[in-house]
């Protein structure tokens, strides 16, 4: 789902919605050349697409990164289906490290927090008793379609849980309300988040491995200028994507 | 009896079709039938839906997800063509599953199936976007689906988070046909500590039924209204003469189930939850998935509820009636005027 459509509901056709925004970019972008900086300028009127799953609606993370770069074509998605329709127009991905690394771009800046490229994950459930070797499904957002997003669930995880996929962080609370998985991974730090929109008595296990912050691959000379600018972003940004720094 | 109750459900179907319904300046029409991807000659998955925003939205993310894996073919709902064209279609195809989106094709479907001889072993088949599927589904053989209403305790919670106040008790009026929906919908609320409040009406109800039980909705101090997908109560008669002047000095939020319900030019509905397309398509590729593991057998898989929600809201009406949390229009997808 392209966010675009949400902002601007006159818009429905998201073909003319592109094309229009597009436009809109690339006057912007004639118009902040004489603004900025010379890096700046070679990454004026590139794409970039966005695949990064918050604790927020992506309208918000799509607003704050059109402020951030007014010149830029910002797509932002939930599906990663929808990422690999969009890579063929992108400059730059901003998404965990092992979906940039599957889209094979190579990686120009990774974001850090605590000096890590990495975070810690934690299973959470309303069962007391859960345990992390005998968990038997799991809810995680899909961040790399059915089969590898399965396998690497197993591997943070270290074993052999059905694994049920979701498109947005917020519908992996649904799973436990409807008991239609028995635990959800989560980025530890947004665990009391998840307390907070419950009644229900949750339980945590921390996993036992650490999952990749999000990092930002570039597919052109341009989408490596528009890393070298995200990197210089101010702190909201990267508060929404859960990072502390760029490196 | 089963019969009626099946008339009864049908009604439902007006309310459903209106969250189906194009968006205001584009017909169903304009846009084109979604293309088939390449067949592969892979186990096919044959899906038949009318061509209507909502179901191309739900097909485009159900093709990305199963063309991977397996051939996906794509018919246009034809309502003319009745049996005969439908029996054609699946003996032209051979499908290992169907999937079903819209109430008419559902009802196609079952008058396909007691056309069929009595020993007809059928294709497991996907039934979404249909209305009260719990209900109607075990009318029709071999069928699971997701449920097109987004359950209470996913509302509830959702409304939670939008409004100030408390929600501890939430307020619904319903006809007797649903009293086993209902009751279900109370044991999924109290997971979250909320109370539904239900008023029964008559399957026929008038407006002073109606105007009756909202009435007594508001002596029971209810929190919140939670206003079901159900024509049969949303009448054009029924909303004039009961809901309009019920609602008309009401000061609690109002959850409804259809968008257009937020924006009759009168106070109605403050929050519309509704279910998410592209989320909804890829929930119906982890069915077909399961199937395929199941060797297409349809006979350990219940109906599902839809995980994934869009939330809509009317903040004029909203902030005249009540206070909202202070994140409410970052936790909303669609501010409606």
């Amino acid at each position: 789902m392209r966010i675009g459509a949400v902002l601007m509901p006159n818009m429905s056709h998201p073909r003319v919605n592109f094309q229009r925004r597009r436009l809109l970019a690339l006057g912007a972008g004639a118009f902040s050349a004489a603004l900025l900086g010379a890096s700046d300028v070679e990454a004026a009127n590139a794409t970039l697409v966005v695949f990064v799953h918050l604790d927020a609606k992506l309208r918000l993370l799509q607003s704050v990164l059109e402020k951030l770069l007014p010149d830029v074509d910002v797509r932002t998605f939930s599906r990663f289906g929808d990422v690999k329709s969009a890579l063929a127009t992108a400059d730059a991905v901003l998404a965990l490290e092992p979906v940039v690394s599957q889209l094979g771009l190579s990686i120009v800046k990774s974001g850090t927090r605590a000096g890590k490229v990495t975070e810690p994950y934690t299973l959470v459930s309303t069962n007391p008793s859960l345990k992390i070797n005998s968990v038997s499904s799991v809810g995680f957002v899909d961040i790399l379609g059915r089969r590898d997003t399965t396998k690497f669930v197993q591997g943070i995880l270290r074993g052999n849980a059905q694994v049920q996929r979701v498109t947005k962080l917020q519908d992996l609370l649904p799973l436990l309300q409807l008991k239609m998985a028995e635990a959800i991974l989560v980025p530890s730090r947004l665990v009391p988040s998840f307390r907070e929109k419950t009644h229900m008595q949750l339980f945590e296990v921390l996993a036992p491995n650490e999952v990749p912050l999000p990092v930002i691959g570039a597919s052109t000379p341009r989408g490596r200028k528009l890393a070298d600018r995200l990197q210089s972003a101010n702190g909201n940004l990267n508060n929404l994507l859960g990072i502390q720094a760029w490196r | 009896m089963a019969l009626t109750k099946r008339i009864l459900a049908m009604g439902l179907f007006v309310v459903a079709c209106v969250g189906c319904a194009p968006h205001k300046g584009q017909s169903a029409g304009e846009a084109p039938f979604p293309q088939s991807p390449a067949s592969r000659g892979r186990d096919l998955v044959l899906v038949i839906m009318p061509n209507l925003e909502a179901t191309r939205e739900v097909f485009k993310a159900l093709a990305d997800e199963l063309s991977g894996e397996m051939d996906v073919k794509v018919s246009e709902f034809d309502a003319g063509g009745g049996v005969p064209k439908f029996a054609q279609l699946l003996e032209q195809t051979k499908p290992k599953a169907l999937v079903l989106m819209d109430n008419r094709v559902l009802a196609l479907y079952r008058e396909f199936q007691r056309s069929r001889p009595a020993n007809t072993v059928f294709p497991p088949a996907v039934v979404v976007m249909t209305s009260f599927l719990s209900e109607q589904y075990r009318y029709v053989r071999n069928v699971t689906g997701i449920s097109y209403e987004v359950p209470s305790v996913t509302l509830f919670t959702q409304l939670r988070l939008l409004v100030q106040r408390p929600v501890r008790r939430v307020g619904v009026i319903h006809r007797q046909f649903f009293a086993g929906y209902l009751k279900r919908q109370q044991s999924l609320a109290s997971r979250e500590d909320i109370q539904l409040v239900s008023v029964a009406v008559s399957d026929k109800p008038t407006p002073e039924e109606v105007d009756r039980a909202l009435a007594t909705l508001k002596e029971d101090a209810v929190d919140a209204i939670w206003v079901l997908n159900d024509s049969v109560l949303l009448t054009p008669e029924l909303v004039r003469q009961a809901w309009f002047p019920e609602l008309k000095d009401n000061v609690i939020p109002v959850i409804v189930g259809v968008r257009k319900l937020l924006t009759l030019g009168k106070p109605f509905g403050t929050f519309a939850i509704v279910p998410d397309h592209p989320a909804l398509g890829v929930q119906t590729a982890g069915v077909i998935f399961d199937l395929a593991d199941k060797r297409w057998s349809s006979a350990k898989l219940r109906v599902a509820q839809p995980l994934s929600t869009r939330t809509l809201a009317n903040f004029k009406q909203a902030e005249k009636m009540f206070s909202l949390s202070a994140q409410a229009r970052q936790r909303v997808d669609e501010a409606v005027e």
